[in-house]
């Protein structure tokens, strides 16, 4: 390895490196997001369901 | 052991309590024989095995009979390890066992210890079966040895784990997921020291992972004793 | 509002920060003459090798942290760091595969410094199963710091396991083992890229930890809604 005059053209490896690191920290952010997301979306329903509950005991 | 919760009165001693649950144990093992058999059978099965993948002749046997040989006490020794606690789970016996005003260390060690014996007991007799069935003699004093140390540090951080296995979901699949990754030094060491023995070689050259074996044990043991108490606070 | 403005200003900054690493990295930094491209993957790769031992180290902490205090606040930042030190030492051990692949000329090798990785990153996945089957919340919390402490402490004891066997992992910090195979001199430029990356990664592991942190928070928030809900539809 050392013996060689020239620099070796590795850059499609770089590339599959750098792709590594962007597919899983977006991958990740995104998880992060969606189920952020589907909690609110959950604590919407749930106070919805509440205040229907207390609507209908009042009539 | 019925007992009054009585904060009181003084705690049973520590080895007394240790002799109590081990003799549990061992007495419910004597009636119904199931985990050591279980452990027996299977680890014929995993020899077996082997001898039919690896297509074992003369000259691999001597250079993966280590190998051969740790895998199957590991994975015989998790069936035992899945059962240490699932008799009291099973019979709702468990919290039982808890609420007794008894040291939680010495419950550990206890159940511990018994699992030990059981393990130990089938490694005494698949150790000579290996001998006969792959024609090697195991029968040298440190390899005994190396076999107890390793022995123990799996069934030490075994049991720990054990325990919290015991009240996941899918408990017999859980346990080897959380426990063989924390067991791979003392596998490691163990078989490395065990090729060392069988290759012929003196104490002085498989002291290295010898000492980390012991190494291991000690720190397992110290980090399982600290933990176990908040284990079965519940 | 006013940590949600903390936040918000801490994601940005880390943001512009990941932008100007990247800069370094692939511009700033000179082209590396033995290995060539893939050399650039090293900022990186290290970066988020660290990010998982200190991820685990603050696990390690606040399981201590919980059993001693039984403070919710330390279990979520248990699991929360976990959760980022598994996605950085995935990265970490991929990352580090693609680089081999012209270095060393295989995707794998069962190197030291490879097999520890691997065994942490199987730890820290138990982890996350475990608590995934435990239904009992306080249970959970407290098993997980249990195995939280474990995890962490075979994480030395696998590395002095199999140390026996030489290395050929490159050191670049520090003296370095002769048998390694893909060394190089750092010039000043490489340098200053290797340690902005090093910053860049672990400010943005605060960030992240702040975001997850925030959204364990709201997990147990609507489990706490649920319950209520569910008590007083029965009644």
């Amino acid at each position: 390895m050392f013996l060689q005059e020239s620099t070796p053209d590795t850059t499609i490896y770089m590339i599959m490196g750098y792709a590594v690191f962007s597919i899983l920290s977006a991958g990740y952010a995104i998880s992060l997001l969606a189920r952020r997301r589907k909690l609110l979306k959950k604590t919407e329903t749930i106070t919805r369901m509440q205040s229907e509950d207390t609507n209908s005991s009042i009539h | 052991m019925p007992k009054p919760a009585n904060s009181q009165r003084p705690q049973a001693s520590f080895w007394r309590t240790v002799q109590a649950i081990m003799w549990k144990d061992l007495t419910s093992e004597l009636r119904h024989k199931e985990i050591v058999s279980a452990m027996f059978i299977f680890s014929l099965l995993v020899v077996l095995i082997f001898n039919f993948s690896l297509e074992l002749d003369r000259a691999t046997r001597d250079n993966v009979a280590a190998g051969v040989l740790w895998v199957t006490f590991v994975f015989a020794a998790t069936l035992g390890l899945n059962r240490t606690f699932a008799a009291e789970k099973d019979r709702d016996l468990l919290d039982g066992l808890l609420l007794a005003p008894i040291d939680r260390s010495a419950l550990f060690v206890g159940k511990m210890l018994s699992t030990f014996i059981f393990i130990i007991i089938v490694e005494s007799i698949v150790v000579p079966l290996f001998s006969l069935l792959y024609n090697m003699s195991l029968f040298t004093p440190l390899l005994l040895v190396v076999l107890v140390l390793g022995t123990l540090g799996y069934t030490v951080v075994g049991t720990l784990l054990a325990a919290i296995a015991i009240h996941t979901r899918s408990r017999e699949i859980m346990l080897p997921i959380l426990l063989f990754p924390v067991a791979v030094p003392v596998i490691i060491a163990s078989v490395q020291a065990s090729a060392g023995i069988l290759e012929g070689n003196a104490l002085g050259n498989i002291s290295g992972p010898l000492n980390l074996v012991v190494v291991y044990d000690i720190i397992l043991f110290a980090i399982a004793i600290m933990t176990f108490d908040y284990l079965i606070e519940e | 509002m006013q940590p949600n403005q903390h936040l918000r200003i801490l994601t940005i900054s880390s943001m512009l920060m990941l932008v100007l690493s990247i800069y370094m990295v692939f511009v700033y930094a000179p082209l590396e003459i033995v290995m060539g491209a893939v050399q650039r993957v090293f900022y990186y790769h290290v970066a988020s090798g660290w990010i998982g031992a200190l991820a685990f180290l603050i696990t390690l902490i606040c399981s201590i942290l919980y059993l001693a205090t039984r403070n919710l606040k330390w279990d979520h930042v248990a699991l929360s760091s976990v959760e980022i030190g598994v996605v950085f030492t995935s990265m970490n051990i991929v990352s580090g595969s693609v680089w081999a692949r012209p270095i060393w000329n295989t995707w794998w090798t069962w190197d030291p410094r490879l097999t520890t990785a691997t065994i942490m990153w199987l730890l820290y996945a138990a982890y996350l199963m475990l608590r995934q089957s435990l239904e009992n919340p306080q249970r959970r919390r407290t098993f997980a710091a249990v195995y939280g402490i474990v995890a962490f402490v075979s994480v030395p004891l696998t590395f002095a396991a199999i140390r026996i066997w030489r290395t050929i992992h490159p050191v670049i910090i520090g003296s370095s083992d002769p048998s390694a195979e893909g060394n190089f001199e750092m010039t000043p430029p490489m340098r200053n890229a290797f340690f902005f990356s090093l910053f860049t990664f672990t400010f943005l592991y605060v960030t992240l930890l702040w975001h997850r942190i925030r959204l364990e928070q709201l997990t147990v928030q609507v489990a706490a809604m649920q319950s209520r809900l569910l008590n007083k539809l029965s009644t």
